[in-house]
């Protein structure tokens, strides 16, 4: 039985310098002494240059239990990729997607946890929830960023602004070469929008509501 | 007393003409929310040039020089329009590949990508107006942050993602326009090769890639002219074991370009015009086939490290993705569990995605490390 353990500085650089399939990847790591430090027990995630705004809209609300009523919210949303030259402005209360620049592999042994920096959250900028990343998760991670304070922040592609920590799970890293990968839904390279309607329990919902 | 409204007379053609520019002095202005300062440059000095032109038209009623402002003018609102057209807020795969190249031949440059119904191409859109701006006599110094050349690409609506098919195409014309001062145009007009030597070109700095590309754009197979085939040849790229048997596929002419590559024409291009070699692709493509087998992006050569110290060539990344979709897809499909076609385009489309990342975060990663020495960490 394997520990669940949380994994430190030293340890994800070794993981990292594993052969597949048990290799951890986060690419590309800019500054590894920055966001890898060994006393570390998570690794600093990079801003990457694409967003999703959510814009006020005239819909009158979203049901996910609706899979069509999140269609239009999609087409409310603004996707912008400002390059990593420019730069966001985040408003006070004001809702916006993300995506780390890093692109990461996570190998079937471990799990991830994604946090916002503390040093961001005390000037009002909020990484949402704590962000499970499962294990054979492979992409980059959407963010979901919220301005709680009362100042506009400007954001800027490439600043670190979030951590990810690894925990052990009692897996075998072999299995990853068996997974198969749904085409649709792997290799995200930039913020994604909720798939809430694409879950199963809707059809149990919308039995409970006849 | 004023000379009675003539509205066809010479008179109100130089006013209407300095009414047309005024209103595009204007609207060019009109930029969208998000924007490169770059491109905010190209408006503003566009703008001032529209202006300075109104100016002219209301000073010079002479017919001989309305036809020149006209034809500025011409100009003037096609590069305005390119810019209203290529407001892609999130670029396509295309586009990426395209400013990664670009930012390689020159830095200080724009790329304006517009999708047509029709045809692939490309072309530097500032060249016209600098010319017709010296024959007007008007002189617009440049704003600072104006772009050196602007390439204006062209592609298929549909196609913006294929970045295995359309970039490699449009690069070709990178190219040629990065080869001003060597007559190329005049060799081919002569000998009627002008397409086989661009091509030429292309396949010698982004290797068979280029070569492979082609037959994405085609609903059936032509013949590629003997040309680009001698150029590849002379790089040794027919007696590469992994290349070879897929070059053999290639449709190809023998007689065509004998001689070509012995002119001084050609040994001026091979000087401007590094090429990829086959001890390139070997030292960098099995990496990143590897990595791709692993549905990670083409970005970096280095496989066992932690920080990116060796971020992979664009023109590898491209032939490496060529040669994988040729060659190892299978693999992908496997773990994609791809059985139908379309589960075979959207693994396509997976490649696609990982080959526009490796793009992207490669030339990210160069940026990255020249700002770092810029400031002596």
């Amino acid at each position: 039985m394997t520990s669940t353990s949380v994994l430190g500085g030293t340890e994800i650089k070794q993981r990292m310098r594993e052969p597949f399939p048990s290799k951890l990847v986060i690419t590309p790591i800019l500054n590894g002494d920055q966001q890898i430090p060994d006393h570390a027990a998570a690794v600093d995630l990079r801003l990457g240059p694409q967003f999703i705004v959510a814009k006020r809209s005239h819909f009158a609300q979203i049901d996910a239990r609706d899979a069509d009523s999140l269609t239009p919210v999609y087409q409310s949303q603004e996707h912008f990729d400002v390059g990593m030259e420019g730069e966001i402005v985040i408003h006070p209360q004001q809702f916006l997607l993300a995506a780390t620049l890093e692109y990461l592999r996570i190998p079937m042994d471990l799990t991830g946890s994604v946090i916002g920096r503390s040093s961001w959250g005390r000037i009002g900028l909020i990484i949402a929830t704590a962000t499970a990343v499962h294990p054979g998760f492979t992409g980059c991670l959407t963010l979901e960023l919220q301005n709680l304070g009362d100042t506009p922040i400007v954001l800027h592609p490439g600043t670190r602004i979030a951590q990810i920590a690894f925990y052990r799970v009692g897996a075998d890293p072999e299995s990853f070469t068996s997974r198969v990968y749904r085409a649709k839904y792997v290799a995200a390279i930039g913020p994604e929008f909720s798939r809430l309607g694409n879950d199963a329990d809707w059809k149990m919902i919308n039995q409970l509501k006849r | 007393m004023s000379e009675p409204f003539n509205p066809f007379s010479e008179a109100y053609a130089s006013h209407n003409l300095a009414d047309q520019a005024r209103s595009l002095s204007s609207t060019v202005l009109l930029a969208p929310a998000q924007e490169s300062r770059r491109i905010t440059a190209l408006r503003h000095w566009l703008s001032q040039i529209a202006e300075a032109l109104a100016e002219k038209c209301s000073q010079s009623p002479d017919t001989s020089q309305r036809k020149k402002y006209s034809i500025l003018l011409f100009h003037v609102r096609g590069l305005a329009s390119h810019i209203n057209g290529a407001n892609h807020i999130v670029p396509p795969g295309i586009e990426v590949v395209l400013k990664a190249f670009q930012e390689q031949l020159y830095p200080n440059s724009i790329t304006l990508l517009n999708l047509h119904a029709l045809g692939i191409g490309g072309r530097d859109g500032l060249c016209d107006i600098t010319h017709l701006l010296s024959q007007c006599d008007i002189h617009i110094p440049q704003i600072q942050g104006t772009p050196e050349k602007v390439f204006i690409a062209n592609c298929r609506l549909g196609e913006q993602d294929n970045i295995l098919a359309s970039p490699l195409n449009i690069m070709a014309f990178y190219l040629y326009i990065a080869l001003d001062g060597i007559d190329t145009r005049s060799h081919n007009d002569t000998t009627g090769r002008w397409l086989p030597l661009s091509d030429a070109i292309a396949v010698r700095a982004l290797g068979p890639a280029f070569l492979f590309s082609q037959y994405d754009q085609l609903e059936k197979p032509l013949k590629v002219e003997g040309l680009p085939l001698q150029v590849l040849e002379a790089e040794g790229w027919l007696d590469h074991p992994t290349m070879r048997p897929l070059l053999d596929l290639v449709p190809h002419s023998e007689s065509e370009g004998q001689g070509t590559l012995d002119t001084p024409e050609w040994k001026a291009i091979c000087e401007r015009i590094p090429a990829y070699t086959p001890a390139q692709f070997d030292a960098e493509v099995p990496i990143l086939w590897e990595r791709l087998k692993q549905l990670l992006p083409p970005n970096e050569l280095e496989i066992d490290g932690v920080e990116s110290d060796k971020p992979a060539s664009l023109v590898s990344i491209l032939n490496a993705g060529w040669s994988f979709y040729l060659l190892h897809m299978e693999d992908l499909y496997k773990i994609l569990g791809s059985k139908t076609a379309q589960d075979r385009y959207d693994a396509k489309m997976v490649l696609n995605r990982l080959l526009t990342k490796g793009v992207e975060l490669s030339q990210i990663t160069q940026t990255w490390r020249t700002a770092r020495k810029a400031i002596g960490q």
